[in-house]
């Protein structure tokens, strides 16, 4: 080492030790999320013809110990190598791991199921099952032949999920799709409107069901809220007596019929029909099983095979096709509801899949995604270790609801103290599970239904401290749902401090880093700020704790995840809230001018000459169509120049890959249409700010603003202010589907100075819960950053709180942030001079100053 | 040991403890990260003579010395004019003395931020006092802080008129200490009144002049809060300080490195001023 090397690292290690010292490294994620594999599903997949068309199936059973692909054998009648029933199910298994993860291959997979489901149709809505080792439709087995049954009921539902998820535009991608479902749709409503359930059977109906609402959710219409209306109305009287008396509200397809845990989806069809339709008559329905018969499978211990209609129960075999509907009902009437012990009900009795059962054994293998066929009897011998295509399938359907609820995935790993019940007609009144750490979860009987009892772990109780922003209303709100947590956690309590003054929450965070103060949770990273943190290593990765993993699951999807991945692919800050921006405007002065919203740059330039006026008559302007504030300071771009740039750049922001992008098109035709505001004196060159906002006073017509301004303007209560939003104007011949808003994105981050990840990821995930979400909304006028919002029933009494916020919630699933770049001020910055020199005083040509600020942000990004 | 030495020792250790933790230590923990990239959370790097030749070829950077200047150019002169007017009126008889002088040097104890937020408010082109004023006589509104031309004068005179009441305090002193009787001498001569300001007060007021000039120019050079209130640097940069752009650079960037060297350079070219300064001057009061 010489004696320059030396100094150096002397100075180096100097500074490190003055001002940057190492934290102890966070705990490892403890459980670790729930990672679902698909790979058995993959391996049970065939590539077949059929009436010349190729299609994906999958193969019917898998035997132990190699698990190869196996038709169905001579016992069974040799229906065929493969069916629909399976098919369709397995297509929605792939569409969700699509939806979540983005992986294209799970796309492919589902299409090529999909294609099988819309080549068994027989032209009139009808089905056949099953497809011999050649291809051919076996319409002779009773469990094969054309009809409107099981099978029709599935392929219903698969292909309403496909809507859901790829899109009407998606679903072409298999042709002839559309029109299958279109009549099967049709057939299907001759069936409930001759009173008849779909194949005589509460399951069929109630799949069938869960198709026409996944359709009615990306094509909502009076027509399949109507079909899905009488549909459940077959469902609702099929429930058996009360909750004191045999079969306990058990829901079957005749009066003298067992009950079946096979297939028992009625419960989640009817819940989440009653979301779909706001019909809390439904909820009350789905709620009769579940808090009766199923109740007592809590109490008992375990999920029987069948209940008869006198009680009588029978408890084998135990298979992955009757414990899941179980798991998806509770889970359903936990989001209806919004009550956290269903999901803990959901939780607790998914636990079967991971050895919470009588032979103790894990039939759910992570690793390769393989399911168990079933426990044929209370001992590790007596468990059924085939893996065919319906335990995998239905495995996969029920635990891909679990993984996307944080409360239900906390008690996968208890167990039940006590020996299970022999009965269900005298259940105890309690059962107590056990989890890791000891804790321990007793449910327990009451008037109401089950209740749930914690009982705290033996170590003393922790205390997180969670920052939120400083502002009023999210203030109430931290403490509000703070004070609630606290009163049903004792053991993890959370101190709610406002952010610390400041000129921004950016340089309080850094401010906190540097003097290792930083609290364990804060709810008002920006992105700007994130990059920064994820590269000195202050916040924990979200994505691998098991809380948070499970909400991500929950509220978003893959696309909306793509942009927030940092370049390991991890997600380090819940995005929380986002305030996707819209063009608001008075609108009686643009009335009074003659003046629609514009929508284009023309139009708005048009806009700017219409609606500037000299209202007193003393030769100076005093009303203008809109304000662009003067001062340089980078956010301020925020609300002029690039909600205008993002709403044409095509989902293009400032940087991608190290290189800058912002020199193009839609840059330069934002920062024309502002040029030539200023440079006709439309755009007044002045700063309003003092004294009240232009826009409420009448000053100006219009504004460029997110959904938090509706409750100021709320608050001001501005006598004969009417005013209304539209998206932000794109350069003309911008198409639609290239318009983005521009959304200042709010995380929540917990940093690696916490001591107590998972209990901070838990407490993560409960303010982003659909309940905090709600409050969200109705309290802060502003929007979760959650998939579907604008058309998920569960939030449209909070969005209807304010007015205009509905319309800003369409814009959240089209939004784009700031770039993740540690360099985005400096790059906002250039753009602000450029703004400043090219469109405040035309000092400079607008294309130049672009390609200055360009440059200049190039080297800026080349020099890291 | 002696006795004497260690009770020596005991007693200045309170400064000097202060010195080194408040003055030695920063003053060194500068001169070190001029050679580091440091952004406050990551682990600083080491960058050479980087930040120095970026320092050297940075335009923004000579544009806030350039604005500092210009600021400075109308600030001192319209500072000593109007510190040593008002002391001059306020030495004589006058009523309410002693509340004109708390007066004037009421808005030396208010915040900075405080007073850039209301003059803010009495430049505002359109609902401002001051612009109120000129409508009111028939003259057209002044975008004072919007309009290249105008912004820095406008702060120069905030600035004159926050700081004012401190200098006054200075001249004020200054005239106790002049001889009745020099004054009394020149008026029987037959002096005008401007000549014995020109050749009696205004000479022997020199060395708070000095003090003066120089406390103006060291402040001067430290401008930030003003236009980081109420410009932000524009309009086109106009008012862009040599301090707001190391502000901007420490906390906005997090280029501590490249602050560091800022905050240098600044006090380098401060001394030199000021030498400069002290030498001009003291030819002059040699002569």
């Amino acid at each position: 080492m010489n004696s320059r090397d030396a100094v150096r690292n002397f100075l180096l290690a100097t500074l490190i030790a003055a001002c940057a010292g190492s934290s102890e490294p966070v705990p490892p994620p403890d459980p670790s999320p729930l990672t679902l594999s698909l790979d058995h599903l993959r391996r049970l997949g065939l590539d077949a013809v059929v009436n010349g068309r190729p299609v994906r199936v999958v193969a019917l059973y898998a035997e132990a110990p190699d698990y190869r692909p196996t038709p169905s054998p001579e016992r069974d009648g040799s229906e065929g190598i493969a069916s629909l029933d399976d098919a369709a199910r397995a297509a929605i298994v792939y569409l969700r791991a699509f939806e979540m993860t983005g992986d294209p291959t799970a796309r492919d997979e589902a299409l090529g199921l999909l294609a099988f489901v819309t080549v068994m149709e027989q032209g009139d809505g009808e089905f056949i099952n099953f497809i011999d080792a050649r291809g051919r439709p076996n319409r002779i087995a009773p469990s094969s032949r054309k009809s409107m049954s099981y099978w029709a009921a599935r392929g219903i539902w698969a292909l309403g999920e496909a809507v859901r998820v790829l899109g009407t535009e998606g679903l072409k991608d298999v042709p002839g799709a559309r029109e299958v479902l279109d009549r099967a749709i049709a057939r299907m409503a001759r069936e409930v409107d001759g009173g008849r359930l779909i194949g005589g059977s509460a399951t069929a109906t109630s799949e069938a069901l869960l198709g026409i609402l996944a359709l009615h959710e990306a094509e909502p219409s009076a027509r399949l809220a109507s079909l899905a209306s009488r549909t459940a109305a077959l469902l609702v009287p099929l429930s058996r007596d009360g909750q004191d008396a045999p079969p306990w509200g058990a829901r079957t397809d005749s009066p003298d019929a067992i009950w079946h845990a096979w297939g028992a989806r009625s419960t989640a069809a009817l819940a989440r029909t009653s979301i779909a339709l706001n019909r809390p008559d439904l909820l009350e329905a789905a709620r009769r099983e579940a808090d009766g018969l199923w109740g007592r499978f809590l109490l008992a211990g375990q999920v029987p095979a069948a209940v008869s209609p006198n009680g009588s129960v029978r408890w084998f075999p135990q298979i992955a096709y009757g414990v899941g509907p179980v798991v998806e009902g509770y889970l359903e009437i936990a989001e209806a509801t919004g009550h956290h012990r269903y999901a803990v009900y959901a939780g607790v009795t998914a636990a079967w899949f991971f050895g919470a059962n009588p032979a103790r054994v894990a039939m759910y293998d992570r690793q390769t995604g393989r399911t168990f066929d079933g426990i044929d009897g209370p001992s590790p011998v007596q468990v059924n270790r085939n893996a065919g295509a319906e335990s995998t399938i239905e495995a996969l359907l029920a635990l891909q609801r679990v993984a996307g609820s944080p409360e239900a995935m906390e008690y996968l790993t208890y167990r039940t103290v006590d020996v299970p019940a022999a009965t269900l007609t005298t259940v105890p009144d309690r059962r107590t599970f056990e989890g890791a750490a000891q804790k321990r979860l007793t449910l327990r009987r009451e008037a109401e239904g089950i209740d749930v009892v914690e009982s705290p772990s033996a170590a003393a109780p922790i205390t997180l401290t969670y920052w939120p922003a400083a502002n009023p209303s999210e203030t109430w709100l931290a403490t509000r749902l703070a004070s609630q947590w606290n009163a049903d956690n004792p053991d993890v309590q959370v101190r709610v401090q406002p952010l610390p003054a400041g000129r921004s929450s950016e340089e309080v965070l850094l401010a906190a880093i540097v003097a290792k103060a930083t609290p364990d949770i804060s709810s008002n990273v920006s992105s700007a700020l994130l990059a920064r943190l994820v590269r000195a290593g202050s916040v924990v990765r979200l994505d691998d704790r098991s809380a948070t993993a499970a909400r991500l699951r929950e509220r978003t999807n893959a696309e909306m995840l793509a942009s927030l991945r940092l370049p390991d692919g991890g997600i380090y800050a819940f995005p929380w809230k986002t305030n996707p921006e819209m063009l608001m405007y008075n609108v009686d002065l643009l009335a009074s001018a003659g003046v629609d919203p514009p929508r284009t740059h023309s139009e708005l330039l048009d806009a700017f000459r219409r609606l500037a006026r000299d209202t007193d008559g003393d030769g100076r302007l005093d009303r203008w169509p809109i304000w662009a504030g003067l001062k340089t300071t980078w956010f301020e771009r925020f609300y002029d120049f690039y909600p205008l740039y993002l709403a044409s750049a095509g989902g293009r922001t400032l940087v991608a890959d190290g290189k800058v992008t912002f020199d193009n098109a839609a840059a330069i035709s934002a920062l024309e249409v502002l040029r030539q505001g200023f440079e006709t004196g439309s755009l007044p060159r002045v700063n309003f700010s003092i004294g009240r906002d232009p826009f409420v006073d009448g000053r100006v017509a219009m504004k460029i603003i997110g959904p938090w301004f509706v409750r100021e303007l709320n608050e001001l209560k501005v006598p004969g202010l009417r005013y209304d939003v539209a998206p932000v104007p794109a350069a003309d011949g911008t198409p639609l589907e290239d318009r983005y808003a521009f959304a200042d994105l709010r995380s929540i981050a917990i940093f690696s100075t916490t001591r107590h990840p998972d209990a901070a990821a838990r407490f993560v995930a409960y303010l982003t819960s659909p309940a905090a979400d709600q409050l969200l909304i109705e309290h802060a006028s502003q929007l979760p950053y959650r998939r579907n919002l604008a058309h998920d029933p569960r939030f449209a009494a909070a969005l209807a709180r304010w007015p205009t916020l509905a319309t800003y919630a369409t814009y959240v699933g089209r939004t784009r942030d700031l770039d993740l770049d540690p360099d985005v001020v400096e790059i906002f910055d250039l753009l602000s001079e450029a703004y400043e020199e090219a469109a405040v005083y035309g000092t400079r040509p607008v294309r130049e100053a672009l390609t200055r600020a360009a440059t200049e942000a190039q080297r800026i990004l080349d020099a890291r | 040991m002696r006795a004497e030495q260690r009770s020596g020792w005991l007693l200045s250790a309170p400064y000097v403890t202060f010195l080194v933790i408040f003055a030695a230590y920063p003053i060194a923990f500068a001169l070190v990260l001029i050679f580091l990239r440091w952004d406050l959370v990551t682990d600083p790097s080491f960058a050479g003579a980087d930040n120095l030749r970026l320092l050297a070829h940075d335009g923004r950077f000579w544009r806030a010395v350039g604005n500092t200047f210009v600021f400075l150019g109308i600030h001192l002169p319209l500072q000593i004019v109007t510190a040593l007017a008002l002391a001059l009126a306020l030495n004589r008889p006058l009523a309410l003395r002693a509340f004109w002088r708390a007066a004037f040097f009421l808005p030396v104890v208010i915040s900075g931020a405080v007073v850039a937020i209301l003059w803010s408010a009495l430049y505002a082109t359109d609902v401002g006092l001051i612009n109120r004023l000129l409508v009111k006589v028939g003259l057209a509104p002044v975008a004072w802080l919007t309009n290249p031309l105008t912004a820095m004068p406008a702060i120069a005179a905030m600035v004159t008129w926050k700081n004012v009441g401190f200098y006054v305090i200075i001249y004020l002193a200054g005239l106790q200490y002049i001889p009745r009787s020099c004054l009394e001498a020149i008026e029987l001569e037959g002096a005008s009144p401007w000549q014995r300001f020109r050749h009696v007060t205004l000479p022997l007021l020199l060395p708070q002049t000095i003090l003066v000039v120089t406390l103006s120019t060291i402040n001067g050079f430290q401008l930030f809060i003003e236009p980081y209130v109420m410009t932000g640097g524009g309009p086109l940069r106009r008012t862009y300080s040599i301090v707001l752009y190391l502000y901007t650079n420490a906390f906005s960037y997090q280029k501590m490195g490249y602050a560091a060297t800022i905050g240098v350079a600044l006090a380098f070219i401060i001394g030199t001023v000021v030498f400069v300064q002290r030498r001009l001057i003291g030819k002059a009061e040699a002569l």
